[in-house]
């Protein structure tokens, strides 16, 4: 059947570079005068650099003069201010009509205020049209209430003619979900998590349901959470369904796949991206790499500051093969979750792939258990489903110490936990991969 | 015309009946009117501008939350989300330490649980605050404290019940529901358009009907919840 409607949910997403770089510096300029004003932190760490927006007259002025900030600044900013907005914004601000905050992997939530209407959401309506959603469409949504309100994303869902169908986050959720699946057809699915493939493995293991059957209506999906594993990829091929990752843009925005699998789309008529040295503040070449630091440009709140992600990753400013011209990025891992185990760099991408090559952990839940930032030794907490043990847990236990061992050439520790207890940890759609306890 | 995109519902939510979860899928116009059954009630308490409102909840509740969320938008308040589990219940307590929240919709067994695991005392968290519990549980708990302001807010099969400032039992729009009881369990059979049509629906939902009205005003009975 001919798609009557066009390629690309907006336009811009094809935008010519050179447009796309006016455009950006026509936003960052409106967007400078429009919230400086509102935002105390920014007129703080302005002023502290001897800065005003005055002084800024293009791309160039901003990636010159413009200080950096971060979630632990923003933090800072809220406790020695006792600002609950973190500076942000101010509550008696009327274009501020939700107070979010980050999820707290890290242990302390950061505020994010937010209009009722954030660049992400429309951001995932572009990616969703990508997959092939189209106006009159069904999309199964479980997913979380801290990161929004859940009137926010409805607006842009209305807009687009999507009837989202929601669920809690939650495995126990999942034999409500292809109930769902099976009496609404929908075509998209947003978000995907390793903890619901988990339990949609077990679902379907223990009812002997054809995943194949029961996702036929689904264009796709997006996953997202933390990085999509090679086995639970292949499951998920298993049963017809291709992902697009997703995961945010500093906060600010998002960041999703394409068909072409090469890359997050960073939408940057949403966010000024820079990719700079991690220990610095120079720019590093594209296919460097770096730390991802991304400017709001066109949120209806928050200001343009120039947000340290703590992302390290590779960008790539070539065209994509999906049409777009927005640049992409590769993850590599965050920053503060690199360890260093007798001189060697380890991130938790190099250990994920060697717990999930095992049966009783093929879940891949695992922790690093960080003592401190250089260690003389590697220490898991690895989760396993008993059900799955074919040995003993002291077999189970010395074949993973061996193997990671090997592979990565540092001594391992193992501590076994089971599956369940780690997913409680959550937040629902991710655990925490590095911990200090 | 395209009548597939004009035929589908607003958004599909869930409620409890008694005989499990069912999806509850919301025309616009039901959107709406819950919106002004909510800003019936939350009017009676009058709060002041921008008041930052605590609303504890997950996504099995949109049918409570969304149209709660319009409403405390359109008069200008500023909603915050903490979920509804004993997991995030430190975040709840984030909230509550950080700003000045005279609101809180929501609080439940496993929250309070949650806040107690890690070392929190909730009947000193929630003192001199406009609390609702969502649970009769929390909300028994919660009664030691008579600085708490305590309402309910519960699901009542497809139904919204909320009291108002003067208590005394849950609301139920009585322009939406006809409400009747079976042995104590409310059985609700809608009374206007909606995009599902509920006829005699046994939710699993029991209480006692006070048929006296109550002081905000309001039309239509109220329902004070208890055991089968």
């Amino acid at each position: 059947m001919t798609d009557r409607y066009p390629k690309f949910y907006s336009a811009v997403e094809t935008l010519p570079r050179e447009q796309l770089r006016q455009l950006q510096e026509k936003r960052l300029l409106a967007q400078l005068q429009r919230t400086f004003a509102r935002s105390p932190i920014m007129r703080h760490a302005w002023g502290e650099a001897g800065v005003h927006p005055s002084d800024i007259r293009s791309i160039e002025d901003f990636q010159e003069r413009s200080p950096f900030i971060s979630q632990d600044l923003i933090r800072k900013f809220r406790d020695e201010y006792n600002d609950p907005c973190g500076g942000l914004a101010e509550l008696s601000d009327y274009h501020m009509t939700t107070l979010t905050t980050t999820s707290g992997t890290t242990g302390d939530p950061s505020p994010m205020p937010q209009r009722i209407r954030v660049s992400s959401h429309e951001n995932y309506m572009r990616d969703l049209w990508h997959i092939g959603a189209r106006p009159g469409d069904y999309m199964i949504a479980p997913l979380f209430t801290f990161r929004g309100g859940p009137a926010n994303g409805l607006t842009a869902n209305k807009e687009a003619g999507l009837t989202s169908i929601y669920f809690n986050h939650m495995p126990d959720e999942v034999p409500r979900m292809i109930a769902a699946q099976k009496k609404f057809q929908p075509t998209v699915w947003t978000l995907m998590s390793s903890p619901l493939l988990i339990a949609l493995e077990q679902y379907f293991e223990k009812t002997g349901e054809d995943g194949l059957q029961v996702f036929s209506s689904l264009k796709g999906a997006i996953f997202g959470g933390e990085a999509l594993s090679p086995r639970l990829q292949k499951l998920a091929e298993s049963w017809g369904i291709q992902f697009l990752e997703t995961t945010a843009l500093g906060d600010v925005a998002a960041a999703t796949t394409c068909s072409a699998h090469d890359g997050f789309h960073a939408y940057e008529d949403s966010a000024f991206v820079e990719c700079l040295d991690p220990f610095g503040d120079t720019p590093v070449a594209d296919g460097e790499i770096g730390e991802l630091v991304v400017t709001a440009i066109s949120d209806a709140l928050l200001p343009p500051f120039r947000f340290r992600t703590d992302d390290l990753v590779r960008i790539n400013r070539e065209p994509c093969p999906c049409g777009r011209t927005h640049l992409r990025f590769h993850m590599l891992g965050r920053k503060g979750d690199q360890i260093i185990v007798k001189g060697r760099r380890i991130l938790p991408l190099d250990i994920r792939a060697l717990v999930e090559s095992k049966h009783e952990t093929a879940s891949g839940l695992f922790q690093i258990v960080k003592r401190a930032q250089e260690m003389d030794e590697l220490r898991l907490r690895v989760g396993y489903n008993p059900a799955r043990l074919s040995g003993s847990p002291d077999v189970l236990i010395g074949w993973l110490q061996e193997t990671i061992g090997r592979q990565l050439d540092v001594p391992v520790k193992v501590e076994l936990v089971l599956d369940d207890d780690l997913l409680k940890l959550g937040p629902p759609h991710k655990i925490p991969r590095v911990t200090k306890s | 015309m395209n009548t597939a995109f004009a035929e589908r519902p607003l958004f599909v939510a869930s409620y409890t009946d008694a005989n499990g979860r069912q999806f509850l899928p919301l025309s616009q116009a039901e959107h709406d009117r819950r919106v002004w059954f909510y800003r019936r009630i939350v009017d009676t308490f009058n709060l002041p501008a921008r008041q930052v409102v605590l609303i504890i909840s997950d996504y099995n509740d949109h049918a409570l939350t969304i149209p709660l969320q319009t409403q405390l938008h359109a008069d200008s308040h500023i909603p915050c989300y903490a979920e509804n589990t004993i997991f995030d219940a430190r975040r709840t307590e984030n909230f509550l330490r950080r700003l000045d929240m005279q609101f809180v919709v929501g609080i439940n067994t496993p929250v309070l649980d949650g806040l107690e695991a890690a070392g929190f005392k909730p009947l000193e968290l929630f003192a001199n605050r406009i609390v609702f519990a969502r649970d009769e549980a929390a909300y028994q708990r919660l009664s030691a404290n008579s600085s708490i302001t305590l309402r309910r807010w519960m699901e009542i099969g497809p139904a919204i019940g909320m009291e108002c400032r003067h208590g005394g039992g849950l609301h139920i729009d009585a322009n939406e529901w006809d409400v009747e009881f079976n042995n104590g369990e409310v059985v609700l059979s809608s009374r206007l358009a909606t995009y599902v049509d509920f006829d005699k629906v046994h939710t699993g939902f029991y209480g006692s009907a006070v048929t006296e009205l109550c002081d905000c005003g309001r039309d239509g009975l109220r329902i004070i919840p208890r055991k089968p």
